[in-house]
């Protein structure tokens, strides 16, 4: 007895010993990839099983001159077929009979040379072109596989005479023959070959966001799922749960991005009830009835994973050979067909792993990750972000993963050191010394000297922006002088406020006060910290002063401040859009007599050049006698504990000219990136029908409004000079600026004194120095 | 007596395992990185404690530790002794025990959302003031903060203290009272010379208790105020989380050696003044 109540609490004690030890399993992060897929639809899928064959993408070259995709499919001969619109605003259909190496173009003749967002291809190679008419008549241009086209006038339901309230907004033809329209009012209707319009699928009042033709298949999204019906009989098909949660997990799936594009595109499969699809996430594989999609090719290793891609078709001609049109590009630019072929003896998964690291989301940062992956197909990059915005994480608490996870050699390879502690990280050596890959980068493509020689501590690099922001002052001649200092730009906010209030009129823009400290600290916060690296006292005490006659310059309406504050335009999007604070809205009404802020890219500097003929205004660096300072942007870095090699390729392609080739998202610090895309604002053509900007102003009919034009070689060397002149970047640590805009603001809201504030700023900043 | 002892030590394995994985190897771990770099394995010697303690920051929170922990510990200690033994002349006492174990079921996160309603610039307590034509101020901006800390920690552990005082107080023989009593001792001579005696032993636990139960106010503290709060209440903890964020776990690891030793010696001279009475 006694024997047995020995072995019992022997074998009670064993058992809480294992228990409590095998808590502690190790799960280090094996570098040769284990492929996390991460999303429901992956089950069951081929991937995950080591083994070999994959999808590879290419790109198929489109005849010359094609500037835009309006739609592709398979045809019913087995090719694919594309209607394209051309640079000289006509249309054609193209059509590849060998998987999209020769193309047969055939001109649509009949249309007017002008840009018409929604159109078709059909199965025999034929097409349709909606566009409108001044009498308010919507037209249907139907091309047959010659180019020939006759016109039929839509009579769609809710239109009556010449009033097309009710307009196309996406167009397809089923594997049948059918056309089907998706209208204003988020109806489908099928056209009949003389325009009548009938109302086919019973929506059962759900708005159809966008829809797709899957054979002789109808996907139609709406906000809380798919519909299915055949496309003949109109009747509707059962519904397929995966593919319900498939949107309800995925909310972005359920608004198409825009017009002319959508988030998600579905085709016939291979086999009998099968259904493909593609979005961001990748290309997938759905047989009707079943529980699970196959994912056939992950969207992060192709162009598909892009930030902002959105898609005009998906094509399968076989069960090797997927073709997909999309863009990455969100102003249209850039439309491409993909191919994506099986290779049966390449390994099922990229052997190396590649982690970046960024505490926002970028879709610069995205797009380059896609570049790399292109080129490096053997390397899968891990985009890790740590501050979605989505589940309550804070600045400290991504820090402190980071960290741990550097500590324990989990660490990531890459750091886009936006909102780190740079300093911090170079002191500890957690950086590699990038000298020789930015060396390399400015030897065939050269970098803004001045930014270069602002990014070396002690002759070496350890962290090189890619993009810059930068901060700047809009107004009339005497405005753009006061830019030269905050001082000057605050007693001409006074003088303007004077003037304004005696004419009864607003001088500024409603800014909250995070908005204000936050803009005006950029421009000057360059010069803040004395050689002991503690913070001077005057400087912060003259600048909260300013900041104040700033905020005081307008009436406040604290809800719209507030409003302001919470979604300031400086903040990167939910999309990884990088956008300046910097806003015009006021100038084009003529409300504001200036405005201030951040530009943050070219595109926004053709913006300013666009209007200001109208508005008659200019622009200056702000604060630029005092310092000429600039916010750094995608700060790459490498990790020493990391992959260094991967790491330092794929840094040398973030900063090199492909990646930034690009007029959105910051502006290139690479020379031969920013040569490259003010010389395209130079000459690009139908740039005014392709991007003019119209708005109506609060509580008024009026509309405003201006024209894109491009940009003149003066206005480009101009702007080259501010690049050139600038000399530091101004004060990127999140801490400070925390200390500065939460205590700020209680000053400029007059919660307390200015002595009180800066002293506050001062403990707490030192507190901050010292530690 | 052999077979004994190897039973019992089979009976401590398992949470001795679970002491040793999670709280000694780990400082262990922690003693080796104080000597070490931030990163990597490059000896430093004392270099470590010497940054630590000349850190101007370090010091100040220190400093302000120690004053946190010097005022709340004999002003909890008396006020919770006072009303266990005010409560224990209660006949009906049960509710009051609970009520006083409220504030410790109370999240942290609650209890600041409360210190927001109640001490801000435009809180509560400087409507009261308003109303007696007195003036407020921003109560967690100024030196005041280290009074609401203090509130804010007596208040929780208020109730805790208490219940541990009761459970000494009522292991005490109601007989000594009664002879006491017999030879003419009053209220306050059978406190000072029965009650206080033979609360001794509880007594020590309860100021360990409240002691370690002090660094936990930080919580509150950072909801409120955030890694950089006023200067008075600017802990220990606050550091080290912030020099976690830097990544300078070498001071962070110095720091809490260093931390460390100054608790262990506490303990060990309470213990050994205690032992010696």
């Amino acid at each position: 007895m006694k024997n047995r109540k020995k072995g019992v609490a022997l074998i009670l004690a064993l058992i809480m010993a294992l228990t409590v030890l095998g808590g502690c399993s190790n799960d280090s992060k094996d570098k040769k990839i284990q492929r996390d897929t991460g999303t429901d639809q992956k089950e069951g899928t081929e991937e995950g099983k080591k083994g070999s064959g994959r999808f590879f993408e290419s790109e198929c070259t489109l005849p010359k001159g094609t500037k835009k995709i309006c739609s592709m499919g398979k045809l019913e001969d087995g090719s694919l077929g594309v209607l394209a619109m051309r640079n000289d605003n006509s249309y054609v259909i193209l059509i590849s009979s060998d998987q999209g190496k020769n193309w047969r173009q055939t001109k649509i003749k009949g249309l007017k040379k002008e840009f018409l967002p929604h159109a078709a291809i059909g199965p025999k190679g034929n097409a349709a072109l909606f566009h409108y008419e001044k009498d308010g008549k919507i037209k249907a241009s139907l091309a047959d596989p010659s180019g020939k086209t006759r016109t039929v006038t839509l009579s769609i339901p809710g239109n009556q005479g010449n009033n097309a309230k009710n307009q196309v907004w996406q167009a397809a033809y089923s594997s049948q023959g059918s056309l089907i329209i998706r209208t204003t009012d988020d109806s489908l209707y099928k056209v009949g070959e003389d325009g009548t319009c009938t109302k086919a699928f019973d929506t059962k009042g759900a708005g159809i966001n966008y829809f797709s033709i899957a054979g002789n298949r109808l996907v139609a999204i709406h906000d809380d799922g798919i519909m299915l019906f055949d496309t003949e009989s109109g009747k509707a098909l059962d519904s397929e749960a995966p593919l319900e949660e498939l949107v309800k997990k995925y909310k972005r799936l359920a608004s198409a991005d825009t017009d002319s594009g959508q988030p998600m595109v579905f085709s016939e499969g291979t086999e009998k009830d099968g259904i493909m699809f593609a979005n961001k996430e990748g290309i997938f594989h759905f047989k009707l009835g079943g529980s699970v999609a196959e994912q056939l090719m992950d969207g992060g290793l192709a162009s598909l994973g892009s930030g902002n891609t959105i898609f005009y078709g998906i094509a399968t001609l076989d069960q090797n050979n997927i073709f997909i049109a999309a863009s990455s590009d969100s102003s249209g630019a850039g439309d491409k067909i993909y191919r994506y072929s099986y290779d049966k003896n390449a390994a099922s998964a990229p052997d190396k792993e590649l982690t970046v690291y960024a505490l926002d989301e970028s879709i610069f940062l995205r797009n380059a990750v896609t570049l790399f992956q292109k080129a490096n197909p053997d390397i899968h990059v891990n985009l890790e972000v740590g501050l979605t915005g989505k589940d309550g994480v804070t600045l400290e608490d991504a820090l402190s993963v980071l960290n741990t996870n550097i500590l324990a050699g989990k660490g990531p390879d890459v750091l886009i050191l936006d909102g780190m502690p740079v300093e911090s990280y170079i002191q500890k050596g957690i950086l590699q010394d990038i000298t020789d890959v930015v060396e390399e980068v400015n030897k065939s493509d050269g970098f803004f000297p001045n930014i270069l020689e602002a990014s070396k501590q002690e002759g070496k690099i350890y962290a090189m922006p890619a993009r810059l922001v930068i901060p700047i002052l809009e107004g009339d001649q005497a405005t753009v002088n006061s830019g030269r200092d905050l001082k000057s730009m605050a007693e001409r906010v006074t003088a303007l406020k004077k003037k304004g209030n005696s004419s009864g009129g607003k001088s500024l823009p409603i800014q909250g006060p995070e908005s204000t400290l936050r803009d005006l600290f950029y421009a000057d916060s360059a010069t803040w910290l004395k050689e002991d690296g503690s913070l001077d006292k005057e400087t912060v005490t003259d600048f909260l002063r300013y900041a104040k006659q700033f905020y005081d310059g307008d009436n406040h309406n604290s809800k719209l401040e507030n409003q302001m504050d919470s979604h300031s335009m400086d903040a990167t999007l939910e999309t990884g859009e990088k956008l300046g604070s910097h806003r015009y809205d006021g100038l084009l009404t003529g409300e504001w007599k200036y405005s201030f802020g951040t530009l943050s890219d070219i595109y926004e500097l053709q913006s300013i050049c666009s209007y200001r003929p109208q508005t008659k205004t200019d622009f200056c660096l702000m604060n630029h006698d005092r310092i000429k300072s600039y916010i750094p942007y995608l700060m790459a870095g490498v990790v020493k504990s990391g992959n260094t090699d991967a790491g330092k390729k794929f840094v040398k392609l973030l900063l090199g000219k492909k990646a930034g080739n690009s007029d959105h998202n910051g502006i290139p610090v690479n020379r031969a990136a920013y040569d490259a895309v003010c010389k395209e604002k130079l000459h690009a053509q139908n740039v005014k029908d392709e991007s003019s900007i119209s708005f109506s102003a609060q509580g008024s009919d009026k509309s405003y409004g201006f024209a894109y034009a491009n940009l003149k070689q003066e206005e480009i060397d101009s702007f080259t000079k501010i690049m050139e002149s600038l000399e530091k970047p101004s004060i990127t640590n999140r801490v400070i600026q925390k200390i500065i805009l939460e205590q700020g603001k209680k000053y400029l809201q007059e919660e307390q004194g200015l002595e009180e504030t800066a002293d506050d700023i001062l403990k707490k900043v030192n507190l901050y120095l010292a530690e | 007596m052999a077979k004994r002892r190897r039973a019992g030590w089979l009976f401590v394995l398992p949470s001795f395992c679970g002491v040793l994985v999670f709280y000694l190897i780990p400082f262990g771990d922690v003693v080796r990185r104080s000597f070490l770099n931030a990163v990597g394995n490059g000896f430093a010697g004392l270099y470590n404690y010497r940054q630590v303690l000349g850190n101007q920051a370090f010091r100040l929170a220190a400093g302000n530790t120690a004053r946190f922990v010097l005022v709340c510990l004999p002003l909890l200690l008396c006020l919770s002794l006072s009303v266990a033994v005010l409560l224990q002349s209660l006949a009906r006492k049960s509710l009051l025990k609970s009520a006083y174990l409220v504030p410790m079921a109370i999240p942290a996160a609650s209890v600041v959302l409360l210190w927001n309603v109640v001490f801000d610039n435009a809180g509560l307590l400087n409507g009261l003031l308003s109303l007696f034509h007195l003036k407020g101020k921003n109560w967690m901006e100024t030196d005041a903060a280290f009074g609401v800390l203090v509130f804010s920690y007596i208040w929780k552990n208020l109730g805790y203290d208490v219940i541990l005082w009761l459970a000494g107080l009522q292991g005490i023989s109601k007989s000594i009272f009664e002879a006491a009593k017999v030879d003419g001792a009053g209220a306050w001579k059978s406190f000072l010379y029965i009650t206080l005696p033979n609360l001794r032993p509880v007594a020590f636990t309860i100021v360990i208790l409240s002691f370690l139960n002090s660094f936990k106010v930080f919580r509150e503290a950072y909801l409120v105020a955030g890694s950089y709060p006023q200067e008075r209440i600017y802990l220990l903890q606050h550091v080290f989380n912030n020099w976690f964020s830097e990544l300078s776990v070498d001071k962070m690891a110095a720091g809490s050696v260093l931390l460390c030793l100054v608790l262990l010696l506490f303990v060990l001279i309470l213990q050994r003044s205690w032992d010696h009475e």
